[in-house]
């Protein structure tokens, strides 16, 4: 029994990490209608930004604020630059930018910071917490309080604020959107900062427990694209479950099933639900 | 044909078999090699990018599967090679149809992203099912094909001559295939699907049937590259299947001119050579190719291909 | 013969009803009008019965077979052929491609004949292209047939589209306001057209705002109001039904 609940709370450790960075994925398809190739490298480049920081001694929270502030810039500067010529044109070209945008990210990783994993030493992170017999690493608590916060204030952002109405707006119906007065180009880049400053913030997060390496976005990503796809396109709620529920999975399969085929399962989770239901478990809702 | 025209392709086919004589340096010779291999991957990968216009991301896999399938059968069930590199494709394809099925049928975007988890796994798969594939090691030692042909005996491909010629005819065979396909009824369904689907159903076309087809087709001839390359280097390992392979097919089927056969051969031929040149990393090299896909992309969808394309249309203009 | 038959056809978009237990039916060699007030659910019937849209309740039938859930391409092959409110055709491609393209003969084809242009599928090419230049000859744009297609004024676009409806030589024809923004000449040349088709056995079932042209043409005329049949008849009815008066006119 221990032993299930533990594989439970790292699955939904894992879960809300995967859930962070794949409701940036699904904001920014819903908005912009680009599936953004290069999520998972803000996330990778995020943790990275955290790892130089700390390495110069600044406190760790401080770390995590710098990289999310970074990880937004970045994204505003890809937006401005590789997204934004492109919308209007073939469906195809803002995708194949963004896997342009990934493959220079992953490679300069590597030319910049090598292929050798790198850690993060932080004593408090790595302590372990004992609640109900259950071990958890204390990092591993606060991604998922920081995460529960972060979806909290998310719902409230696009429920009551009025950018967050202009967002729902947009994903709907965009070229009413125009006609009504609301900046599209302006929200497109706001979302799609928003979807890296999430990821970038999941990055910081994971930092102090994970080896940072130029391809842990990848690994990462495509569980979230499966994710994003089970939950349905643009549905920030279905993701969020989906997230979680792959992750679940995941932890539970790698322990009974098999560890080789780790990173299979959530693929073949998604490939199943896409077989009876191609819109995705909760449909392609229109609208955030 | 024109007279021009027909003693351009004579001239092209001349220089083509001269090559190796007046190429002396092997390093050279095995460039040559295997930008004919890139042509041959790059054409098929064209076929599902720029006909049909589905951003696919399988492709690597496909020539894995090639590439595992023939040295399989070569080295386990002793099968000659010159029917073991057909099976390899014809195996590919069938894989192919069994992924596009349920594939096809998703959104352009779930469908670029299940193809990418296909990779992942046919990934997975090679590397842990060591009794069939020898795991991440890979298998090394593969025998160098022999053809054997009635009347004339084996005839082996061992020198860097022999595989220049055999890939060449490869590279034709390819050429040929997707020209005749592109300028059949078949590329005119292909385009028209691309170009308008529901326009496209309404006159009668069925654009799931289509795409399997583009689908299965480009997947063929990814096996068949997958197979070359296995009995040429004389391995085969899960490398076949890095996310690296999916950057240089996008660079050389963009840059070269998605749509456009002698634009892909250029990018082929050009993207094949150019790292040569620049002594750099891999990975600095490939930080380059991402900034010149996307400029590429946001300046010149077209390609290099397009531009060709755009510059023959205007001087047909003009003459008219 | 009864060509074209919906039974109590309906169709639910979110909530809202665009086509309401609609009975409709085309006979065959008719020329049939569709008229009704924008948004009456006339290009929704079309949509349904040509399998771009799925239907919520009801049936439809085409010379007896239920087309209900078949795929569009299957209703294509089985020999409807429509125009869009909105001009569809390839701009990408020559007029010539565009009208062979509009004919898919699936007996016997197969793709690797295709590919490798065997004698047979050679024979249909040149069939093909024969009766595309037919087509072109007959509504004169003949000498358009290598332009791109995407080059040529809208009354030519309609006119490449009309074409190309044909080319699959369809028992039935949709037509989705081709009268629409095109010049009293052309109109008439249109209807001329479509009353030489119609001679040569073509059935028609047009949508039309256009009231000269629908009188003058249909045979009988359908009127929708938000969904439903509200009248059926002979031109002369139609034009003094009161709630068809009422329909366009409102109270």
């Amino acid at each position: 029994m221990e032993t299930f609940f533990q594989l439970l709370v790292n699955g939904i450790a894992f879960g809300a990490i995967y859930a962070m960075v794949a409701v940036g994925l699904t904001i920014v398809f819903g908005i912009l209608e680009v599936v953004n190739f290069a999520q998972g490298e803000f996330y990778m480049v995020g943790a990275y930004i955290t790892f130089l920081v700390c390495l110069s001694q600044i406190p760790y929270p401080i770390a995590i604020a710098i990289s999310i502030a970074l990880m937004i810039i970045i994204g505003l500067i890809v937006e401005r630059f590789g997204i934004r010529p492109l919308i209007g044109r073939a469906w195809q070209l803002p995708i194949l930018a963004t896997l342009g945008v990934s493959i220079i990210m992953q490679n300069g990783a590597i030319v910049l910071w090598t292929p050798n994993p790198r850690t993060i030493i932080i004593e408090l992170a790595n302590t372990n917490i004992h609640i109900f017999g259950i071990v958890i690493v204390f990092q591993k608590l606060m991604i998922v309080l920081f995460a529960l916060a972060i979806f909290v204030a998310l719902h409230y952002f696009i429920q009551k604020t009025k950018t967050g109405k202009a967002m729902r707006a947009v994903s709907q119906n965009k070229e009413a959107c125009g006609i009504i007065g609301i900046d599209v180009a302006r929200i497109s880049t706001i979302s799609f900062a928003l979807g890296a400053g999430l990821s970038g913030f999941g990055g910081a997060l994971v930092a102090p427990v994970m080896a940072i390496h130029p391809v842990m976005g990848i690994l990462l990503v495509l569980k979230c694209f499966a994710a994003v796809i089970m939950g349905g396109f643009g549905n920030i709620k279905g993701t969020i479950y989906s997230a979680f529920i792959l992750a679940i999975v995941e932890s539970f399969a790698v322990a009974y099933v098999s560890l080789q085929y780790k990173d299979v399962f959530a693929f073949v989770v998604m490939i199943i639900i896409l077989l009876f239901r191609p819109h995705g478990m909760f449909g392609r809702k229109v609208g955030i | 044909m024109k007279i021009s025209k027909l003693a351009g392709l004579i001239a092209v086919g001349v220089f083509l078999l001269g090559i190796p004589f007046f190429v002396t340096s092997s390093y050279v010779m095995h460039i040559i090699i295997f930008s004919g291999i890139y042509i041959i991957f790059a054409l098929s990968y064209d076929i599902v990018v720029g006909y049909l216009g589905m951003l696919s991301l399988a492709h690597p896999a496909f020539y894995g599967v090639g590439a595992y399938t023939s040295v399989l059968l070569v080295m386990k069930l002793e099968v000659p090679y010159i029917i073991a590199l057909p099976i390899a494709g014809v195996f590919a394809l069938i894989v192919a149809l069994g992924v596009g099925f349920p594939a096809l049928r998703l959104s352009y975007h779930s469908f670029a992203i299940v193809t990418l988890a296909f990779t992942l796994i046919m990934r997975a798969v090679w590397i842990n099912w060591v009794s069939l594939t020898n795991g991440p090691m890979g298998i090394p030692g593969v025998p160098r094909p022999s053809i054997d042909m009635p009347f004339v005996g084996a005839i082996p491909i061992e020198t860097l001559t022999d595989y220049y010629y055999f890939v060449l005819i490869l590279v034709i065979i390819t050429c040929g295939f997707v020209y005749l396909m592109i300028n059949s009824r078949v590329g005119r369904a292909l385009l028209s699907i691309r170009e308008n689907e529901v326009l496209a159903e309404t006159l009668g076309v069925n654009a799931f049937k289509y795409r399997m087809i583009a689908f299965a087709i480009g997947a063929f001839f990814a096996g068949i590259a997958g197979s070359f390359t296995a009995h040429y280097i004389t391995f085969v390992g899960p490398e076949f299947t890095d996310f690296y392979y999916v950057t240089m097919l996008l660079i050389m089927v963009i840059l070269g001119g998605s749509g456009t056969i002698h634009g892909v051969i250029i990018g082929a031929i050009a993207f094949t050579f150019i790292p040569e040149y620049l002594r750099i990393t891999p990975e600095f090299r490939d930080v380059i190719y991402g900034f010149v896909l996307l400029f590429t992309i946001v300046f010149m969808p077209g390609g290099i291909g397009g531009k060709i394309n755009e510059i023959l249309a205007k001087r047909k203009v003009r003459t008219e | 013969m009864i060509l074209l038959e919906t039974m109590e056809l309906t169709k639910n978009f979110f909530g809202l009803t665009a086509l309401d237990r609609v009975d409709f039916h085309v006979d065959e060699g008719e020329i049939v009008g569709l008229i009704g007030p924008n948004g009456s659910g006339k290009t929704t019937l079309f949509n349904c019965a040509t399998g771009v849209l799925p239907v919520t309740g009801g049936r439809i039938k085409f010379k007896g077979e239920d087309i209900t859930d078949l795929k569009t391409h299957e209703i294509a092959l089985k020999g409807v052929s429509r125009t869009f409110q909105i001009i569809r055709i390839f701009p990408q491609m020559t007029v010539m491609e565009n009208m062979l393209l509009a004919i898919q003969q699936h007996q016997g084809e197969r793709i690797i004949s295709c590919i490798f242009r065997t004698p047979h599928i050679r024979r249909l090419e040149k069939e093909a292209r024969k009766r595309a230049l037919e087509l072109l000859d007959f509504v004169n744009i003949t000498f358009l047939k290598d332009n791109l297609a995407g080059h040529l004024s809208y009354g030519q676009h309609k006119l490449l589209e009309f074409a190309m409806a044909f080319m699959s030589d369809p028992e039935l024809v949709l037509l989705d306001e081709p009268a629409a923004a095109v010049n009293p000449t052309m109109i008439r040349k249109m209807m001329d057209h479509i009353v030489q088709l119609n001679e040569r056995g073509y059935t028609f079932c047009i949508i039309e705002h256009n009231m000269d042209v629908v009188m003058e043409l249909c045979n009988r005329i359908v009127v929708l109001n938000y969904g439903e049949k509200i009248a059926e008849g002979k031109p002369e009815e139609i034009k003094n039904n009161d709630d068809v008066i009422e329909a366009y006119f409102g109270a």
